[in-house]
């Protein structure tokens, strides 16, 4: 076909090609590709965003370059020459000076190549061939940072690492230094027995940056919170290790070991240019695939309950930790989505400043290794705080960062260790998130009341319960369920009371139900008829129940009522 | 290298028309005029883009989305045709932070689009009301019999938030016997839209007659065009 061009291939083998819409409204995209349907040679074509492009400098993350070394991604794959492909798109030529970043034994290292000129709207390729032999031997990956000497915009480029007997190229899209949020966001990933999933991030500055890393696979989220870059660093996070390592992260959140499929999202926190990149690797068929984004995700608000170790040093001895409602992410970090301002992310990781207001029940440590880790140490409620003065990042093409600063607070609520079975009842509640703190004492063998016995009210897994004091009180209290009783004026079969959190799942109840705070009772509908279930219905209400499932839950099975907001939450009987 | 059986090469120019869609947001929430940081992060309609999609020659193209909203989302995908006919998908849900995988193949055959011919590619739009980009998406393009893999790289397009490119600026390089380049252009507006197209080689911008893209005439603009009348 390019012989009706009356160009041939030889005449033209790169260029450049610009789509200038008149119209200022932007509603053009463009996508190409170069593709050898024999050899399998594919590579993709990019128009990157103008208006990312901030600064005279273009990155590229995770390079193959010569024979990878054992320990890398691409390990096994070939012998691989990576391709810088630049276009200039100014009329005044200008000089491209390209550095190899490396892991080194002593750190991040570099190579510097000789600059090389640009002539007026060119496009040019450049083989790293000739690097190879500035470089060690055998590498795992590379970075490749490519310096221009005109405005920033006036270069864009592709790298390309192509291996040198099956035509297998490997993308790296380039990211402009000034996007410093560069492939940041979520990202697909998968791994199976043909495929992998690495993932590289590249610190584009000249500081220390924290990076903050999660994970989601089969419903768990799994955190790394140690996660930092050095100046110039690259790391690679290869997924495969990460599930398979089974190491618990800060909340003992694991990757399951049989997830095959999940997305993994991160952020840097810090004002230090990152650019990063999910490499999708099909290993038997000579297939990689790039996942980055052009811009950024507002990472999601924390919400849900955290658990932390008391410090006895007891594997089963566990504390709860409740999260409030705000936006918050617990330990060495918190992100959030300021819905105030404007889209902007806020992060806050060591500039975070926590403090209990409680020590005595719960700390919090402030160092940098541990920061905000929270320690129960008596059974209790603590209130938790974190100041945390951060930056707003709005995107590229908006105002510059600004300093925010904001306090969050978590109640803590930190279990007693009980031993036997009471012991294997307590860590239910851990395991299955509800939010209740436990001492050993609150649990009963034998507390009843005038009509009820401890055999009808524990209808759990185990010969202790909790009961609290709305369902024993006497009928004259004016509540609770023998006064329910009576109400009614008929004895009555109690469906369910009393369950731990196992039981209450295997039977389907809500993941905080009161029954397993023992103050729920479930009492039968013997005829199963509406009218007996709206006399019993009414007789709860008369009773002072707090909470009477509606019909259309419960069925005209039972009625269920409880007493949450009656006595104090932590008294229960004996 | 195996050895190439293939002479000829390809530098085309695919130009893919965006029809009329009536469908929400519609176009008065797209081309609204929501100041950059103002409202951004306010839940309102969104659009994704995805320049490319192909099932031509046996390829296989798959929609990842993922999702990094706590609560579930729903969407509506619309796939465009070479020439500009809209495929409209039935709403979909996305829980949270969930992995979603769409055989685009699989998904327009139950939409009784022609993939053979017009539908064989195109592009793909996601309709949702949202934060910004609590979904990012992307359509791998794999032909594993020839090893091919391409990568259609998402564009975000919260109204106003001036995310897609005011210019397009692009390159090729590679081409040699046997390689096929192709460029497309996707026209997200439903308004006709003129643009200068220019061409860059052997050290020479080589202006191109303008390229229109409108709503109603679905074609191809091939690259042969240009370049022959920037020579």
């Amino acid at each position: 076909m390019l012989g009706e061009f009356k160009v041939s291939p030889a005449q033209a083998p790169e260029g450049g090609i610009s789509i200038i819409p008149r119209s200022p409204t932007p509603a053009l995209i463009a996508q190409g590709q170069i593709t050898d349907p024999v050899t399998g040679f594919s590579t993709t074509l990019n128009f990157p965003l103008p208006e990312l492009q901030l600064a005279s400098a273009l990155h590229a993350s995770g390079v193959p370059i010569g024979v990878p070394s054992h320990d890398s991604p691409f390990a096994g794959l070939g012998l691989f020459i990576p391709h810088v492909i630049v276009r200039n798109l100014a009329s005044a030529a200008q000089t491209v000076a390209i550095t190899v970043e490396y892991p080194g034994e002593e750190g991040p290292a570099q190579a510097a190549l000789a600059p090389v000129g640009l002539e007026p709207y060119s496009t040019r390729e450049i083989s790293l061939a000739s690097a190879l032999g500035l470089l060690p031997t055998a590498l795992p990956f590379c970075s490749l940072r490519i310096h221009y000497s005109g405005p920033p915009g006036s270069v864009i480029g592709e790298v390309s690492s192509i291996e040198q007997k099956g035509d297998l190229v490997i993308d790296s899209r380039l990211a402009n230094e000034g996007d410093g949020w560069a492939g940041s966001g979520s990202h697909p990933w998968r791994l199976d027995a043909e495929t992998d999933s690495v993932l590289f991030l590249t610190n584009m500055g000249e500081q220390e940056v924290p990076v903050l890393f999660r994970m989601h696979a089969g419903g768990v989220t799994f955190f790394l919170t140690d996660l930092r870059l050095g100046p110039r660093e690259t790391r690679a996070i290869d997924l495969r290790k990460l599930r398979d390592e089974q190491k618990p992260d800060f909340m003992g959140n694991v990757i399951p070991a049989n997830a095959t499929d999940g997305s993994v999202s991160w952020i840097r926190a810090d004002l230090v240019p990152v650019m990063g990149r999910l490499v999708v690797l099909r290993r038997n068929k000579g297939i990689a695939s790039n996942y980055d984004c052009p811009g950024c995700i507002c990472p999601a608000s924390f919400t849900g309950t955290l658990e932390v170790r008391n410090p006895n040093g007891n594997a089963n001895d566990y504390a709860m930790l409740e999260d409030n409602p705000k936006n918050f992410e617990a330990y060495a970090f918190m992100t959030q989505c300021n819905t105030s301002q404007s889209w902007a992310r806020v992060t806050a990781d060591s500039r975070t400043d926590w403090k209990s207001y409680h020590p005595s029940i719960a700390t919090v440590t402030n160092d940098t290794k541990s920061k905000g880790r929270v320690t129960g140490l008596i059974y209790g409620d603590a209130q938790i705080e974190a100041k945390h003065t951060g930056k707003v990042f709005p995107l590229p093409t908006c105002t510059p960062p600004q300093d925010k600063t904001g306090t969050d607070t978590i109640k803590v609520m930190v279990s007693e260790v009980c031993s036997g079975e009471r012991g294997t009842i307590v860590q239910e509640y851990i395991d299955y998130r509800v939010t209740l703190a436990l001492r050993c004492s609150f649990f009963t063998q034998t507390a009843h009341s005038q009509y009820f016995s401890f055999a009808e009210m524990e209808t759990g897994d185990y010969t202790w319960a909790l009961v609290r004091r709305p369902l024993v009180r006497p009928a004259s209290s004016g509540y609770g369920l023998d006064r329910w009783r009576e109400l009614y004026g008929a004895p009555r079969i109690i469906n369910s009371a009393y369950r731990n959190p196992s039981r209450n799942a295997r039977v389907g109840g809500a993941p905080q139900s009161r029954h397993m705070y023992g103050d729920a009772v479930d009492l039968r509908n013997e005829s199963g008829t509406a009218g007996e279930w709206q006399q019993m219905d009414d007789a709860a209400r008369l009773a002072g129940a707090d909470y009477r499932e509606p019909l259309s839950l419960s069925g005209y099975g039972h009625v269920h009522a409880d007493w949450r907001n009656h006595d104090a939450y932590n008294d229960f009987a004996q | 290298m195996p050895k190439r059986t293939m002479v000829l090469t390809a530098l085309s120019l695919i130009v893919l028309f965006d029809g009329s869609l009536s469908f929400p947001p519609g176009p008065a929430a797209y081309e609204g005029s929501t100041p950059c940081c103002g409202e951004a992060s306010e839940v309102q309609p969104r659009q994704l883009h995805l320049a490319y999609y192909s099932l031509a020659n046996g390829s296989h193209s798959t929609l990842l989305l993922v999702s990094d909203f706590p609560k579930a989302l729903d969407f509506f995908l619309a796939v465009r045709s070479r020439s500009g006919q809209t495929a409209l998908a039935p709403m979909m849900t996305i829980q949270p932070y969930e992995k979603l995988s769409i055989d685009l193949r699989k998904l327009l055959v139950g939409l009784s689009a022609d993939v053979i011919g017009d539908f064989s590619e195109g592009s793909v739009t996601i309709y949702f009301n949202g934060t910004i980009m609590p979904l990012a998406g992307q359509v791998t393009i794999t032909d594993p019999l020839r090893n091919l893999s391409l990568e259609s790289q998402m564009i975000d397009s919260p109204p106003g938030l001036g995310l897609l490119p005011k210019e397009l600026h692009g390159l090729w390089w590679g081409i040699s016997a046997g390689r096929d380049a192709t460029i497309v252009v996707t026209n997200t507006s439903i308004e006709g839209v003129s643009a200068d197209v220019f061409l860059d080689f052997h050290g020479k911008r080589r202006p191109s007659g303008p390229l229109f893209l409108g709503p109603t005439k679905p074609g191809y603009f091939l690259l042969r065009t240009c370049w022959a009348s920037s020579r």
